[in-house]
């Protein structure tokens, strides 16, 4: 308590130091919901005519056949998986930002998490559109589902890509609702402060009729951490199914034990990425500089770089254990991807996903938005190429060597791929217009609570006044960030 | 390969001998429509199928064929069994013909184009006949009858008959043009212990391609006496170019091209010291030295030749050589072609002497020598009659288009040899509106009110009055039911002198017998002429043979033997000489002689002389139907047209050519594709043992089948998760523990061994698999994607390790390994788990099955597939109308986006089964026959049940020389391969004989989880 004399402080929160009351956050949230500029509407035709470039892409394939892609006989996965698990693992980043970093506490995901969240739901509608787009007779889709039907035939339970309908229906369906009751004390929110009647209407109904008492807000936390309990195991378990769609068959580079850690760690990787990616341009477009602070960026780069670093490990060791093992076929696949057809695309994976991300150590890299951003699209590139690298090369250079032969996407599946961008941000873009991007509730729980001046702390510094400002203890024992 | 007549044979004979007589009766009338049974007929059971005896015609060999018919439609050809020249089974060609039979290509009915007018009129047979008979008759009331020309191509008994007599009756000459039929088809040289070919491609095309592969398995495949003694004929192949024949041979010998028959005169004797003739001929001393041993250590030595590509002006003396080196006095027939006759011809026909040309011989205006330019004569021509069935460069420019039959639609009979006298039969009423060309000949003859001797109303009936001397009443119907007479039969009953043949004879202008030489010839080396620094080497295509069976799909998909080129053509080039033109595989060339220049890609490869190129016949035509358009390039067109001095026999050696670079080189979708690759990359797939080792192996008996020798374990205990020690050879399947399902202890295992040493690499299997499962054609740009869905290659191998550069090498041609690949029927398959819809899986009785109807396409199975023998439905492919007759009513047609595979024909052994079944007993050893299995001329496949150890698949794969390919895996496979048997001791890659490629030290595929040490056998 400051005594008289003195000069009342300044309190503020650590992670936000720039916002100084609570109605700030819900204007700036209730901001993103307003009309939307001409730049907007661009950005959401494009990505609509990319889904559009899509549908007629994936009509051919319907209507044609597979034969449309670039897929051939050794080769019978390509670009469709690679963007499948591409996507995946985009939606990795979102649940751990939202549920692993929960459970530890960490008060930094706060202003984060809504969007790394978003971003997890829509990658994950992304992915599940590529099992059916794959599959030659996408129309019989529904076999793969254990329904019960005349057919008398369950599916096999024995077959990896039965486990990854399974993994991808269940983390589509937790991460949905996650999502959702995350959601819902902000859509109260939105409702409160909307005009437009519709919006009204439809908030009303989404907010669930939310009041803000003190048993809601009990029940809330209970649900959220159950569920944030629910979906951490599958941040672990939905890219190791993955994983094991090629882990478990037998092709040399892909029937390997370290498969599932390493696309656990390369998921996290690319969807840290995924999350900066779409981290900056919402920060420059929206002015979001109160929330998103150097402290989540160098957070952010923090997790960049452990996982980089574990990807990297999983590299070394897949080539080493590749020489170790003085297995011929495993040897001669790792020999392919250097110095194969596809060399470029398997340096390119080992360059980007593994090297260019060590340049975060450097402060002046990862505090340089521009610089931080474009390592981030480079590991998204890097980890797409990952993926193609190991599935692509592995094929086209397995046991039979009268069936090495290699794959080259043809244009269909480039519009399929373009569309699958489209569709991913189309629904992001969407999210920012009509959900509250920023979880108005939790970043109130890391800033100072308003009191009544002039008894308590000033809000404001008042210009060319002395005040000092205090910074509310950060919640947990990581060393301070100096802003 | 067991003895005797199988069920399924004794079926076909069976139901041939009944329907033949029946289908005699309808064949005579007009061709109707086919329509749908309105009442059945008594002898078709819709769902069974019927078997015809018929004689194929795709070449002079005339393999005895059963065909089979659904409902009245072919659908697949199989050799006859006990055929003295199929030995029941076929070749590619052969498997094909029902392709020809429905190509779309073919001329819908007859038609007449018009002067000035260019596009064909549509008129009715007996329209034509009137038409045509109206213009003879106007020559021959001019007196210039003469001026008519008749060019017939390998007509034999009855036809040849027929036509001596008509154009003797009209007046007009008859010339005979009938490329590469001047081969013997009657050497036998199946207890030899030694053969030399010079030039003679008898596994592809020369003579009797499918009675000499089988003959050469006999003698040159590892076998054991009944003393128990390893015996292997040895093979030597004479020429400047090693054919897919000459990839068979021990020994390869490439004289300076032109002085071959100065290693036949040496064989022969008195033709100079070794060492002379090594100098002479460039061969080295040493190689000579051990052809010169060989010779001397066999008791008995058959050589063959020359072949087409080695017949040059001098090829009378070559095989005069030849003959004295195999004994015979006198030298064999020299065949059917005198180019000497053509050729004046041509000459009256360009001067306009000839008013009317009659043509029936295989497509002349490609077949021939450029340099005799033959379209340009033709075009002289006021009336010009083709009777090919296919719009080709010949009809394209005649102006009456009288189509003949196929020969599946019409009567016909055929001598292939002395001795044998074969039967054409109709196995189906004719696809289109056509009529053969016997018929024509008799109404045109009957319109002139010229007299034919043995004149009839019909073919049929002229050629039964003419075999009534050799079989008539029921033996006429045993012959319909044989196809043919041969034997003692034929001897016996020799074809009588028809009425009338002394006086036709006589008046003939010119006579067609083949032209013999009239005594020995003196030898002398060939001379090359023209300018290029390269000679040129044109060999007939064992695919495509002179050209005439170019058109069909299957065979255009088909890889080449020996190049794996699909779809294209190419000119062969020795490494060497490539590098000395920096010229690379695919760059495109352009090939210059005196007479013409082509543009073809490289092919390079050491399978040909440094200083000679290899140009394939075949290819390059320019109006040969949708599917020919633009492939290829015609390498006659290089050719000027030279003959044999003594006989007049064509010679297709003794030019030389320029090349030159132009600059286009492969890209991925332009130029040659060749598939797969020529080395192994040290996975010892196809390996081989030295004849010294395996003979020393089998000495001291014993032999288990592969899996048998070594116990493993694996977890089949407790669910899944103990490990129970067994044995991973498919007779040991289902594994103690693995049951599950409705596994019938010792019931049937299905599986297959395949002998590399029998294996040609001819791919008669491929073709017959095609035939037999409905596997579309994908067309050459998807072939180029890889996009094939052949179920059954031929993988070939060059080399053994991973260096791509061994398969350049000058002794990469001596050991090649051919290895027929196919599905493995795995008893723990790695595509069967992995299929979340269960449509790969286990049957009872051991095959891994496919269920077309479950797929959904996910594609993993064809990932985890080790062998990459499962092949996907990219788009659903078109049959064209009406090649989708051919379908197999017994095999589903698969629609896109569906995984297939090799089902071991699983439709026969059901067939079978059933029949078992309605017998009440249970299936013989050797009662289920597949496709590929029925088609290989030299028997390389057994196939058979597992679970019986005295089934002959267990007696055969019970061997020293057994192995399973990729065996490390652990995949369990249900094909035991047994290894080649070479000469010399054989490199087999793998351990310790491949470089590693980090540098580190010695590698070795380990075994799979619980196989430590097991490798692909040594």
């Amino acid at each position: 308590m400051a005594t008289e004399t003195e000069t009342p402080t300044v309190v503020r929160s650590t992670f936000h130091p720039e916002v100084e009351r609570y109605e700030e956050v819900n204007r700036d949230a209730d901001r993103l919901l307003t009309k939307p500029g001409r730049g907007y509407t661009a950005l959401l035709a494009l990505t609509v005519s990319l889904v559009g470039l899509m549908v007629i892409a994936e009509l051919h394939n319907i209507v044609f056949g597979l034969g449309m892609s670039g897929l051939t006989n050794p080769v019978g996965w390509g670009v469709y998986i690679t963007t499948f698990v591409f996507w995946v693992g985009i939606g990795h980043a979102g649940t751990l930002i939202s549920a692993i970093l929960y459970l530890f506490r960490a008060p930094w995901r706060q202003s984060i998490y809504r969007f790394a969240e978003a971003m997890t739901v829509f990658a994950v509608l992304t992915a599940a559109l590529f099992p059916i787009i794959h599959i030659g007779r996408p129309w019989f889709f529904y076999w793969l589902l254990p329904l019960p039907s005349q057919r008398g035939l369950w599916p096999n339970f024995r077959s990896p890509l039965l486990w990854d309908v399974f993994a991808v229906t269940t983390y589509l369906t937790v991460s949905s609702v996650f999502f959702y009751i995350g959601l819902i004390p902000d859509i109260a929110a939105a409702r409160d402060s909307a005009t437009h009647p519709m919006r009204k209407k439809v908030y009303t109904i989404l907010a669930l009729g939310w009041k803000g008492t003190d048993r809601e807000w009990r029940h809330f936390t209970r649900a959220y951490l159950y569920l944030a309990a629910l979906a951490t195991p599958l941040v672990l378990s939905v890219h190791s199914v993955v994983s094991w769609d090629f882990a478990v068959s037998i092709v040399p580079g892909w029937h390997t034990t370290i498969f599932a850690p390493y696309f656990v760690a390369g998921a996290i990787l690319s969807g840290v990425a995924m999350v900066v990616t779409i981290m900056v341009p919402v920060h420059r477009i929206f002015n979001l500089g109160k929330y998103f602070t150097p402290v989540h960026y160098d957070r952010l780069a923090n997790l960049l770089i452990l996982t980089s670093c574990i990807v990297g490990y999983a590299y070394g060791m897949e080539y080493f254990m590749a020489w170790y093992s003085g297995e011929l076929y495993e040897r001669d696949v790792f020999w392919d991807r250097v110095t194969g057809e596809y060399w470029w695309a398997g340096w390119s994976m080992i360059t980007f996903n593994a090297i260019i991300p060590q340049f975060l150590w450097i402060k002046r890299v990862r505090r340089n938005l521009n610089a931080f951003f474009l390592i981030s699209v480079i590991v998204n590139i890097g980890m797409w190429w990952e993926r193609f690298v190991i599935i692509v090369p592995s094929l086209a250079h397995s046991y039979e060597p009268w069936k090495f032969l290699n794959y080259h996407l043809t244009w269909v599946e480039a519009s399929v791929l373009l569309g699958s961008f489209g569709w991913f941000f189309m629904w992001f873009l969407l999210f920012l217009r009509y959900l509250p991007g920023l979880s108005i509730a939790e970043i109130k729980e890391v800033l100072p609570p308003p009191l009544k001046h002039p008894e308590g702390h000033p809000a404001t510094v008042e210009e060319g006044s002395p005040t000092p400002v205090a910074t509310l203890p950060s919640g947990y024992t990581e060393r301070e960030v100096v802003v | 390969m067991a003895d005797g007549m199988k069920r399924r044979d004794f079926l076909k004979v069976v139901g041939a001998g009944g329907v033949g007589v029946a289908a005699a009766g309808c064949s005579t009338g007009q061709a109707d429509k086919l329509i749908p049974y309105v009442i059945q007929p008594e002898e078709i059971v819709p769902g069974v199928p019927t078997w015809y005896a018929t004689t194929c015609r795709e070449c002079p060999a005339g393999c005895g064929l059963m065909v089979e018919t659904h409902e009245g439609r072919a659908t697949k050809v199989e050799g006859t069994p006990d055929h003295p020249v199929s030995h029941g089974h076929t070749c590619a060609r052969g498997q094909a013909s029902v392709q020809g039979l429905y190509h779309p290509d073919r001329h819908r009915g007859p038609s007449v184009v018009e002067e000035g007018v260019g596009v064909p009129r549509n008129l009715s047979w007996s329209g034509v006949e009137t038409d045509l008979a109206r213009r003879i008759q106007g020559f021959r009331q001019a007196g210039r009858a003469g001026e008519i020309v008749f060019i017939t191509g390998g007509y034999t008994g009855t036809m040849d008959r027929l036509a001596r007599d008509f154009t003797a009756a009209v007046g007009a000459r008859r010339v005979e043009y009938a490329p590469l039929e001047d081969a013997p088809r009657d050497l036998d040289f199946a207890d030899a212990d030694l053969l030399i070919s010079f030039g003679a491609d008898f596994l592809e095309t020369w003579g009797s391609p499918v009675d000499y592969a089988h003959q050469f398995a006999r003698m040159h495949a590892y076998r054991r006496d009944a003393g128990g003694a390893a015996r292997r004929g040895r093979f030597v192949w004479v020429g400047p170019h090693r054919p897919l024949t000459g990839l068979s041979a021990d020994l390869w010998i490439a004289p300076r091209p032109g002085t071959e028959g100065r290693i036949a005169a040496l064989l022969a004797g008195g033709g100079g010291d070794a060492a002379a003739v090594a100098q002479a001929t460039g061969v080295p001393p040493q190689k000579l030295q051990t052809l010169v041993e060989w010779y001397g250590q066999s008791a008995r030595r058959v050589a063959l030749g020359p072949g087409a590509a080695l017949s040059g002006t001098n090829a009378t003396a070559v095989r005069q050589a030849v003959a004295r080196i195999n004994g015979a006095g006198a030298a064999p027939a020299a065949g059917g072609t005198d180019l000497r006759a053509l050729r004046q011809v041509i000459e009256e026909m360009r001067a306009g002497r000839v008013g009317m040309v009659f043509i029936d011989a295989p497509d002349p205006a490609h077949t021939l020598p450029g340099g005799m330019r033959f379209v340009e004569a033709l075009k002289r021509v006021p009336v010009r009659v083709s009777f090919s069935p296919f719009p080709d460069e010949t009809s394209r420019h005649c102006n009456y288009l009288l189509p003949d039959h196929h020969f599946l639609e019409k009567w016909d009979d055929y001598e292939p040899r002395p001795g044998v006298s074969a039967l054409v039969q109709p196995v189906m009423r004719p696809v289109f509106n056509t009529r053969q060309v016997g018929d024509v000949l008799l109404a045109l003859a009957r319109q002139l009110g010229v007299a034919l001797p043995g004149a009839a109303d019909s073919y049929y009936d002229y050629l039964r009055a003419g075999w009534a001397g050799r079989a008539s009443g029921t033996a006429w119907r045993e012959a319909v039911k044989r196809g043919g007479v041969w034997g003692g039969a034929a001897v016996a009953a020799a074809p009588p002198p028809v009425q009338g043949d002394t006086t036709t004879a006589a008046t003939t202008p010119a006579a067609p017998q083949p032209p013999r030489p009239a005594g020995p010839v003196a030898y002398q080396d060939l001379s090359f002429a023209g300018e290029g620094e390269f000679h040129l080497v044109v060999y007939p295509s064992y695919r495509f043979f002179d050209g005439r069976t170019a058109n069909r799909p299957w065979l255009l998909e088909l890889p080449d033997p020996v190049t794996k080129v699909p779809w294209d053509a190419w000119v062969e080039i020795h490494p060497e000489a490539a590098r000395r033109l920096e010229v690379e595989q695919g760059d495109e060339l352009e090939v210059t002689s005196r007479h013409g220049s082509l543009r073809l890609r490289a092919y390079v490869w050491p399978g040909v002389r440094p200083d000679t190129v290899a140009i394939q016949m075949g290819l390059g035509h320019e109006g040969f139907g949708q599917w020919t358009e633009g492939r290829g390039a015609n390498p006659m067109r290089l050719l000027g047209g030279d003959s044999d001095a003594a006989t007049g026999a064509p010679a297709y050696f003794g030019e030389k050519v320029a090349l030159r670079r132009t600059g286009e080189t492969n890209t991925r979708w332009t130029g040659i594709f060749e598939q797969g690759v020529r080395v192994q990359h040290d996975r010892r797939l196809a390996q081989a043992v030295s004849l010294a080792a395996i003979t020393r192996a089998d000495a001291a008996g014993g032999g288990r089948i592969p899996g048998q020798d070594q116990e493993i374990e694996q977890l089949h205990g407790g669910g899944g998760f103990a490990p129970v020690p067994t044995h991973t050879d498919p007779t040991a399947f289902p594994a103690e523990g693995g049951k599950f399902g409705e596994y019938i202890d010792g019931e049937v295992r299905w599986g297959m061994a395949v002998d590399l040493a029998r294996c040609i690499g001819c791919a008669a299997c491929t073709v017959a698999c095609y035939a037999e499962n409905n596997i579309p054609v994908v067309g050459p740009s998807e072939v180029k994607r890889g996009r094939d869905l052949s179920w059954l290659r031929i993988e070939r191998y060059f080399g053994v390790t991973r260096e791509e550069d061994e398969a350049l090498r000058e002794e990469a041609t001596d050991d090649v390994r051919f290895l027929p690949m196919l599905c493995q029927h795995c008893s723990n398959a790695p595509c069967e788990p992995v299929c979340p819809v269960y449509a790969a899986y286990h049957t009872p009785d051991g095959l891994n099955a496919q269920v077309y109807n479950r797929c959904v396409g996910t594609r993993y199975c064809a990932n985890n597939c080790p062998w990459k023998v499962r092949v996907f439905n990219w788009f659903t492919y078109k049959f064209a109308e009406p090649l989708n007759w051919q379908l197999n009513p017994d095999v589903t047609v698969r629609e896109k986006g569906v995984m297939e595979k090799c089902t071991f024909c699983v439709q026969r052994i059901h067939e079978r089964e059933r029949g078992a079944a309605q017998e009440g007993r249970l299936l013989r050893d050797g009662e289920v026959v597949p496709a590929c299995v029925q088609a290989c001329p030299t028997e390389g496949f057994v196939f058979g049940n597992f679970s019986d150890p005295a089934s002959a698949l267990s007696r055969v794969a019970a061997s020293h020389r057994g192995y399973r390919t990729l065996d490390e895996i652990n995949a369990q496979p249900a094909i035991v391969y047994l290894k080649k048997v070479t000469l010399h001791e054989p490199a087999n890659g793998g351990h310790g004989e491949r470089p590693a490629p980090f540098g580190g030290d010695e590698h070795t595929p380990q075994g799979g989880v619980a196989q430590p040490a097991q490798q692909g056998g040594h």
